[in-house]
């Protein structure tokens, strides 16, 4: 049965071959891109033990021929909706994230005897349109897609029906289940639950006992039964914004500038895709390598940067008792619920906050049209003696490539 | 290889092609002229709501060349030079 079937689409290797795509030389040798750690390596450089988060330092040791590239995220993502824009030939329903796609097949009609060729025909498709190569999983639902997908990387394609995902889920870690993260896992240790296997022997009131509403999702998921649809975008965990600084720095205006835009950003993020944060985050490492994190949860849930940036600094200023440079500051806000407005849904908003909504929205609007340079504003105004601009923002040292 | 970041202005010939397609071919950097051998890839980038329009290209001395076309100003970019 092909309804209720989804096609899971990853670029293998995304930034790597990118790299390697516009760059013949480098095909067939180990490419790292990243500034400080990997954010990527090609397959070559994976065969020497290199991978993503590895500092750059032991990965170049590692690998010594290895050629370091600090990426451009704006090419990755301009090739990565060229890979998008051939599914959205096979698929009305495409939901992309970084280098992945999920691609609802209801109603494309497949045969379940068909779909590995089906899927071996977009693979090829898109291999045509981008010269980039993905792997395809297909199944019923995102995580089987997913899950499939997992297990013919790099460049395979492979189906499974509900009955072959039950199989190959049982001995898995429980983290292959999406939305298994570092604290699930831990709490879920403590009853001695590590794999798919284990955790099915918790009964369902167990499972609502120790995680609430989210014990009967993953009461369904490791059972492999999934109900969210494909389009539904998930809201993000988190978003953050972070750079390192091109000269450490302990002066207190530059690292307060460089909070303020991160936080901009972060704030734009969330307006984007209509989400209030109810939590600010603010992290920092020091010139010696020793770093340190504080969260406050906010009174109310918002997309303003201005209370956002309220939030970030009075963290940053407890962050900073040390004697000691600063290298890098980032910003994350989390604890998100849909906005469906511009503004708060707030019974006791007054004047004062619907102007702030219309303002930021009409800062976003410009920023949208004429790049994100267009407006610089309120502390972020000093980091212009001190960085250069392009249309996308300030240059930073190192810019997340995946943001 | 040596990979060098960059912005600055360079001098391309292109075929501007009926179908919008724009092949570059002979390059002129300061005093030196490159032939494009090959187009590796091409993208879009945007700059707010205008489209630039950008190339990855070998040139004849086997170096890489990524430039940028904005059709707003009419103007090529030199992004990125990779030498062999
Ligand atoms: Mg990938």
């Amino acid at each position: 049965m092909s309804a209720g079937n989804v096609l899971h689409s990853d670029i293998d290797a995304f930034f790597a071959s990118v790299e390697q795509l516009l760059n013949p030389p480098l095909r067939g040798k180990p490419v790292i891109v990243g500034a400080g750690v990997i954010a990527s390596c090609s397959y070559e450089a994976r065969s020497h033990g290199l991978h993503a988060g590895m500092p750059i330092r032991d990965a170049t040791r590692l690998c010594p021929g290895a050629v370091v590239i600090p990426g451009d995220r704006h090419v990755y993502a301009s090739h990565a909706a060229k890979v998008f824009s051939a599914l959205e030939s096979f698929f009305p329903h495409v939901e992309t994230h970084l280098d992945e796609a999920y691609c609802n097949m209801e109603g494309s009609g497949v045969p379940p005897e068909k779909l590995l060729e089906f899927g071996r025909r977009v693979r090829a498709e898109v291999m045509r349109r981008s010269g980039l190569s993905v792997t395809v999983g297909i199944g019923p639902g995102r995580m089987a897609a997913k899950i499939a997908g997992k297990t013919v990387k790099p460049g395979g394609v492979r189906a499974v029906s509900r009955e072959e995902l039950f199989e190959m889920m049982t001995p898995m870690p429980v983290g292959a289940i999406p939305g298994v993260g570092f604290a699930t896992r831990r709490a879920l240790e403590k009853f001695n639950v590590r794999t798919v296997g284990e955790l099915r022997m918790m009964g369902a009131e167990a499972l609502c006992a120790v995680f609430g509403v989210r014990g009967r999702k993953l009461y369904d998921l490791c059972r492999g039964i999934e109900k969210s649809a494909c389009e539904e975008r998930e809201i993000p965990g988190s978003i953050s914004r972070e750079t390192t600084f091109h000269v450490e720095t302990s002066d207190s205006a530059e690292i307060e500038g460089m909070l303020f835009y991160l936080c901009e950003r972060a704030g734009r993020e969330a307006r984007r895709l209509r989400l209030a944060a109810s939590a600010v985050s603010v992290k920092v490492r020091f010139s010696d390598l020793r770093g340190d994190e504080k969260r406050e949860v906010l009174d109310a849930p918002t997309q303003r940067d201005d209370v956002i940036f309220g939030a970030a600094l009075s963290l940053l200023r407890r962050l900073l008792g040390r004697r000691a440079n600063l290298r890098l500051v980032g910003v994350a806000i989390s604890g998100f619920s849909r906005d469906s407005g511009g503004c708060q849904l707030d019974f006791f908003s007054h004047g004062g906050e619907q102007r702030r909504a219309a303002l930021y929205r009409a800062l976003d609007e410009i920023r949208g049209r004429h790049g994100h340079s267009a407006v610089v504003a309120g502390r972020s105004l000093g980091l212009l003696a001190l960085l250069t601009r392009d249309c996308h923002g300030f240059v930073l040292r190192t810019p997340c490539l995946t943001k | 290889m040596q990979i060098e970041k960059t912005d600055e202005a360079i001098k391309v010939r292109a075929d501007f092609n009926e179908g919008g397609t724009i092949n570059p071919i002979i390059l002129k950097r300061g005093a030196k002229t490159f032939r494009v051998m090959q187009v590796n890839g091409r993208w879009e980038d945007r700059e707010g709501l205008y489209r630039i329009f950008c190339f990855s290209l070998t040139v004849d001395s086997g170096d890489v060349f990524q430039v940028a076309f904005r059709p707003g100003e009419a103007c090529w970019r030199l992004t990125c030079v990779a030498f062999q």
